[in-house]
């Protein structure tokens, strides 16, 4: 694996030398200091601000940071617009990389921090100069605690300070409820921004012209950027988002069955008529009954063209743990159950329909649960760039750890438009999944088998399975005995070989450059055609960074390779 | 729900209070003002004209930026505290004492609140101190201070 560079090496390599990345820091950043040069000029020059422009360079800096505070304001709340962004993605996927939002929403908030800063200090400046020089008659104080400007900027900072804090990575993960009830103060935030202004500090007269109509002071002599009837639109429409996600989820829904598979996943199956989604998307989930306001996200794992709309979901923190007891299938239940399952196993891999298994699922019935089945509600769904599978000659599907279940949904998907015979572009599907301990992972491992076995073109569709925790000795001799002759794996009970150890991403990418020129990987392919490679990956973003530069790197005159990683 | 590190988020907390407060501490420097002047001065040509009562503050504020210093001092040694730049200081008991880091903060807050421009880090090392004490309250500790278990030096009574 090609190791990044670190440290300040790493930080120009990643900022300067990635064209993507270059031009989006050149036009971000670039943006800015012109903004604030703009504003900075603008209150310079401004004849009838005359009396403020005694105050010199720091209401300059003021009015500038202030501009371009105004154009973070907008942007802020622009990549938390999910529902728009899934409409528009399609067709924009090639100017801006729309599922690195969450990623775009935080450089926004960093430059935020740095121009309140700015901003801030420099009113620091002007207030007390005000005093001084008594250019109006009032006191320091006074414009800070008195006054719209003051009062709404103090109560930004302080929130800022909250969200900023609540919401840094180590914080999320390990409590992701004071990170999303704190983010809800964006709501108070952003009625101070927009109302930030309403004080008319930035003025012609000697007191402010408040009249009785909104917005309750005159543009004659209130001679702000009036940058609230720019930066209320994203705002509204991120609150039309809110309301129309609390529509959707109250449409009819219904909590049909709970599997619980031998692994100890939970398989949720939902049937809703108005839900639609494409594979490889996810969905929030809410369990009123186990909490009253938390939505949690998932990915679907079942196919569109599955009757209902399943999520799987691990007992892993204490909502999903909450969930278990709820449902009568708790972490006891699911231990028990998972023990069962593997004694079973360990007696007989019962050959159930010519296949080994490791046990069935159990469905959670009425006599575990004198409760029934509780309220569920879900929203979405959500984007992911695994949409874009068909539009590709090969598809690498790479998934990584807890990373593979989007796969479930595509997998299933593409095994559904295969038996159709409507599989668009796509001829060759490549899946690789990298994981510590395939074990975890039961459900998917059955799921896989179902689809390698009703494959019916032998190269179609290519499992690659590596584990990357270290086997022990005994293991070792065990996989050793059962595989040999063997027509299934005896780790992952699959057709396909399990592999030890990491993947060697750019071995794997120039041999299947190789297959593909040497024409026997994609018989009939037209070397004069483009041939697009498309590798889809989820998982942590050290192997997205050593995937990313494998795939660039194969990149020939007839072969196009591609990457996408999805985000959670 | 949910199992927030609290000392985890005081240490956020507290780093923004403190590179606040350096800031300000600065700023201090060079336009000086006593914050709480306005209680009993009066509104002059050239701005507060202090009562009486704050003559000593004018003294430590105004006259010598005494505050101003002792604010940006301490914020430095929060600041190393908080992200200690040798290892030795990771290991000694001042980094994962969440009473004494909280004492260390409501010293920063007593020194900050007096001057023009340290209210918000008055105002958030006083949220950092809540964060800390419900560390506190809540009986966690830090990773180092779990692996000195057993090990302490105070056991030759």
């Amino acid at each position: 694996m090609a190791k990044e560079p670190t440290g300040f090496e790493g930080w120009v390599k990643r900022e300067f030398l990635t064209p993507s990345r270059a031009i989006f820091n050149f036009l971000w950043y670039g943006t800015q200091l012109f903004v604030f040069a703009y504003g900075w000029y603008s209150q310079e020059t401004n004849v009838r601000l005359a009396a403020l422009n005694g105050l010199k360079w720091s209401v300059w800096v003021s009015r500038g940071a202030g501009l371009v505070l105004a154009l973070d304001g907008f942007m802020i709340l622009v990549p938390m617009l999910r529902n728009i962004i899934k409409v528009v993605r399609p067709k924009l996927s090639w100017l801006f990389p729309a599922d690195e939002n969450i990623w775009f929403h935080r450089q926004v908030a960093y430059s935020m921090a740095f121009w309140a800063m700015v901003h801030t200090t420099a009113h620091y400046v002007n207030f007390i100069n005000v005093e001084r020089t008594q250019v109006r008659q009032e006191a320091a104080w006074q414009i800070h605690y008195e006054q719209a400007g003051g009062i709404t900027g103090h109560v930004m900072l302080l929130i800022m300070v909250l969200m900023y804090t609540t919401a840094h990575h180590k914080v999320r993960a390990q409590c992701f409820e004071v990170f999303w009830y704190t983010h809800h103060l964006a709501f108070f935030f952003m009625i101070g921004l927009y109302s930030h202004a309403t004080g008319c500090f930035v003025r012609d007269s000697v007191d402010p012209d408040y009249i009785s109509t909104f917005p309750f002071y005159s543009t004659e002599h209130c001679l702000g950027y009036m940058s609230w009837r720019y930066t209320i639109w994203p705002g509204i429409l991120y609150f039309g988002e809110r309301m129309y996600r609390e529509f959707r989820a109250r449409r009819a829904t219904q909590l049909d069955k709970v599997l619980v598979h031998p692994s100890g996943a939970m398989e949720l199956r939902i049937i809703k008529k108005s839900f639609k989604y494409t594979a490889g998307q996810w969905l929030f989930i809410q369990v009123p009954e186990v909490s009253r306001y938390q939505w949690h996200p998932f990915t679907i794992t079942s196919a569109p063209e599955d009757p209902y709309v399943s999520v799987h979901i691990r007992q892993v923190g204490d909502w999903t743990q909450a969930l278990g007891e709820r449902l009568g299938a708790g972490p006891n239940v699911v231990a028990q159950m998972t023990k069962a399952a593997l004694k079973a196993s360990e007696k007989d891999e019962k050959m159930q329909m010519g296949m080994p298994t490791r046990g069935d699922f159990v469905e959670v019935d009425e006599t575990m649960n004198s409760r029934g089945l509780p309220v569920v509600r879900i929203d979405g769904p959500f984007g992911a760039p695994a949409e874009d599978v068909f539009e590709s000659e090969v598809a690498v599907l790479v998934g990584a750890g807890i990373g593979v279940t989007p796969f479930a949904s595509i997998l299933k998907h593409i095994w559904y438009r295969q038996r159709r015979g409507n599989l668009g572009a796509l001829r060759r599907v490549e899946f690789i999944w990298v994981c510590r301990d395939a074990s975890i992972f039961g459900w998917f491992q059955s799921l896989l088998q179902e689809i390698e076995a009703a494959q019916t073109d032998p190269n179609f569709l290519r499992i690659n399975i590596y584990i990357t925790q270290k086997v022990s000795e005994d293991t070792l001799y065990n996989i050793a005995v059962n595989d040999a002759g063997a027509a299934y794996d005896p780790l992952t009970l699959l057709r396909s070989r399990t592999m030890f150890g990491r993947p060697d991403w750019p071995s794997i990418f120039s041999n299947l450059r190789m297959a593909l020129e040497g024409g026997q990987y994609l018989p009939g392919r037209e070397s004069t055609l483009k041939t697009r490679i498309g590798t889809y990956y989820c998982g942590p973003s050290a192997i997205a960074k050593a995937l990313k530069s494998a795939t660039s790197a194969q990149n020939t005159k007839s072969l196009k390779f591609t990457f996408a990683k999805e985000h959670f | 729900m949910g199992n927030l590190v609290w000392y985890e988020w005081a240490h956020y907390l507290g780093l923004t209070s403190a590179a606040y407060a350096l800031w300000a501490g600065f700023w201090g420097l060079f336009f000086r003002k006593f914050f709480w002047d306005m209680i009993g001065g009066t509104l002059g040509p050239a701005g507060i004209i202090p009562g009486p009562g704050s003559a000593l503050f004018v003294a430590v504020i105004v006259q010598v930026p005494l505050v101003q210093i002792l604010t940006m001092i301490l914020s430095v040694v929060i600041l190393m505290l908080e992200l200690p730049p040798l290892k030795s200081m990771k290991e000694s008991f001042v980094y994962r004492n969440f009473m004494f880091k909280a004492s260390l903060y409501f010293g920063l807050a007593f020194l900050s609140v007096l001057f023009y421009q340290g209210i918000n880090a008055a105002i958030y090392s006083l949220v950092t101190i809540f964060a800390y004490t419900g560390a506190q309250l809540k009986g966690e500790m830090m990773p180092e201070q779990k692996a000195n278990k057993g090990r302490g030096k105070g056991s030759e009574a």
